[in-house]
């Protein structure tokens, strides 16, 4: 039987900030074990939580982007929980008063718009990471009190699909935002996806099955798409769905029960009351959201509209970032905005796949490319010509010397190619014998030996013409 | 509200704790002491009191700039640690 699916999803983001949520230690990623944290991370006694305010500036830059109502009175709560991830005996959150409520984003599917509704966007720190063995566990308090935002949407999803669409356009917000490296396969983005089916006619919504340990988008589709078959297996053989907490194994690409929700659990919140509630000003809210960077719904209209590129370019350059700022770099310096668009996407990601490099790892700076870009747009290479020395010039090598060193400068001027073509037309009278003949493919042997006289470096479309042209004089 | 020896262990259970005997009567005992504490409090008329979170309910508006200030070496982070094994801190594992 077809059921009717719901999914919802929560996002917890690590922030891009230099120091913790209520320390002046320094955030990290893969450093010395307990080498970034101070007295506030391990909970000493007598110390007290500081506010960072970068971390409040990126929770409120997200919650403009994701449309959210913004509460300009920032309060935190304890939520209260025995374990060694977090040595204070409590997380600091805003269970009560989350910064930003009632937002959506759009997301796309087949070319189809769906409004996902987002309910809440609240701030709160991280918790040590612990690496279990047999019977011990090692802990490194490096990550605790890193500033995460959590972002809670409504149940509005419906299948698999619309899950990663629905992640990777947060992803992608965030990134251009700048306010994190939302990695997923880091942990600095981490989901938790519940998921539910109810009979199509039904009211009620079924019991929800939570999802975690999802670290890449491919997973999430596997992992949805798993529980949705099983879910729907279950409910096929009258059998009942338990409220529980599942991991996806990535071996098996299956879902696994971690563990069974016995009843609520109780984190007795209550209000922080070592942070006094933090009053934002106003014009230093309004100066946050009226300069945010531009978003990338924003920059793939630009791209259509100033670079004249089709939907399908714009949106491969837009989703990924890295990309789009290189090929925005290039055409400071040129002018063809759909022929750089074309080899950034065809030639560039397969030579940097090929060897195994990325934009930001690659040699070759934007004005080296934008130098190829103009010479194959000014027609003084061809772009076989260009393909030959796409590797070397992607590996940093200049552009400009490796076509004066390779003796490979296409000859566009239209007096030196006439001249060979004269030549070429005068040494082959049976070829414009069979032209009269009606033998139409002569032209293509003369502009053969047109290529070839030149050694390769005639312009092979201008070589075409002239040809075409002179023919008919003889 | 009592709190007897099937409820300790409950709990104990649920936090993954072992109690001896001897434990749970010490505990069950102290807990008497902070439920006659707890009854005498309850006993306050607090009705139509509003329930006071800071000693002066005011706002303020400062936030921390976002600068490292204050790092503790590992040695010193990990001193007061029971055991410690390259440079983590060490306890026993207590996840299924």
């Amino acid at each position: 039987m077809a059921y009717k699916v719901v999914i919802g999803i929560e996002i917890h983001c690590e922030l891009k900030t230099k120091t913790k949520m209520f320390s002046s230690a320094p955030l990290s990623f893969a450093q010395t074990p307990n080498s970034c944290v101070n007295e506030v991370d391990l909970a000493h006694p007598g110390t007290l939580p500081c506010v960072n305010k970068n971390a409040i500036k990126y929770a409120i830059m997200a919650c403009s982007a994701f449309n959210l109502e913004i509460d300009t009175l920032v309060k935190f709560d304890r939520k209260n929980y025995f374990y060694t991830d977090l040595p204070k005996g409590y997380q600091i959150t805003q269970q009560f008063h989350p910064i930003g409520r009632n937002g959506f984003i759009d997301i796309n599917v087949d070319g189809n718009s769906k409004r996902i509704n987002i309910e809440r966007l609240h701030m709160e720190e991280d918790t040590a990471k612990q690496f279990h063995f047999n019977d011990e566990t090692l802990i490194d308090y490096n990550r605790a009190g890193t500033p995460l935002v959590e972002i809670v949407s409504d149940p509005d999803m419906t299948s698999g699909v619309e899950a990663v669409a629905y992640i990777s356009k947060i992803q992608e917000i965030l990134l251009y935002l700048g306010v994190s490296d939302v990695k997923m396969e880091q942990g600095s983005m981490r989901c938790d996806i519940n998921i539910s089916l109810m009979k199509q006619d039904a009211e009620k919504l079924g019991t929800k099955v939570e999802i975690k340990n999802l670290n890449s988008l491919s997973n999430v589709l596997k992992a949805v798409e798993f529980e949705i078959s099983r879910q729907s297996d279950m409910l096929d053989n009258a059998e009942l769905i338990v409220q529980e907490t599942r991991r996806f194994d990535e071996t098996t690409k299956s879902t696994v029960s971690m563990r069974k929700k016995e009843g609520n659990v109780d984190y007795k919140y209550f209000p922080e009351p070592n942070i006094f509630p933090i009053r934002l000003p106003l014009d230093w809210v309004n100066e946050i959201v009226n300069n945010l960077p531009e978003l990338p719904d924003a920059r793939r209209v630009r791209y259509h509209d100033v670079y004249a590129l089709e939907e399908y370019d714009a949106n491969v350059l837009v989703s990924n970032k890295l990309l789009a700022d290189f090929y925005e770099l290039v055409m400071q310096d040129c002018d063809d905005g759909k022929i750089c668009a074309n080899w950034i996407i065809s030639e560039l990601i397969a030579q940097l796949s090929k060897t195994n490099q990325s934009i930001a790892t690659m040699k070759c700076d934007s004005k080296n490319f934008a130098n190829l870009i103009n010479m194959i747009t000014k027609k003084e290479i061809s772009g076989k010509q260009a393909k030959q020395i796409f590797a070397q010039v992607v590996d940093g090598e200049n552009c400009i010397e490796l076509v004066k060193s390779s003796g490979m400068k296409q000859i566009s001027d239209e007096g030196a190619i006439l001249q060979i073509v004269i030549d070429v037309l005068n040494d082959n009278p049976q070829s414009i014998e069979d032209f009269k003949n009606g033998k139409d493919r002569a032209i293509g042997f003369l502009v053969g030996q047109v290529m070839k006289r030149s050694k390769g470096q005639a312009n092979p479309s201008m070589a075409n013409q002239l040809v075409s042209a002179q023919i008919k004089n003889y | 509200m009592s709190l007897n020896k099937e409820y300790i262990n409950v709990l104990a259970k649920d936090l993954m704790f072992e109690l001896s005997e001897d434990e749970v009567n010490d505990i069950i005992d102290e807990f008497d002491v902070l439920s006659q504490q707890l009854e005498l409090l309850q006993s306050i008329d607090t009705s139509g009191v509003l329930e006071m979170i800071y000693p002066f309910e005011e706002e303020t508006t400062f936030l921390r700039e976002d600068e490292v200030v204050n790092v503790i070496s590992q040695k010193d982070a990990i001193s007061n640690a029971f055991k410690v094994k390259s440079g983590h801190i060490l306890v026993p594992k207590v996840v299924k």
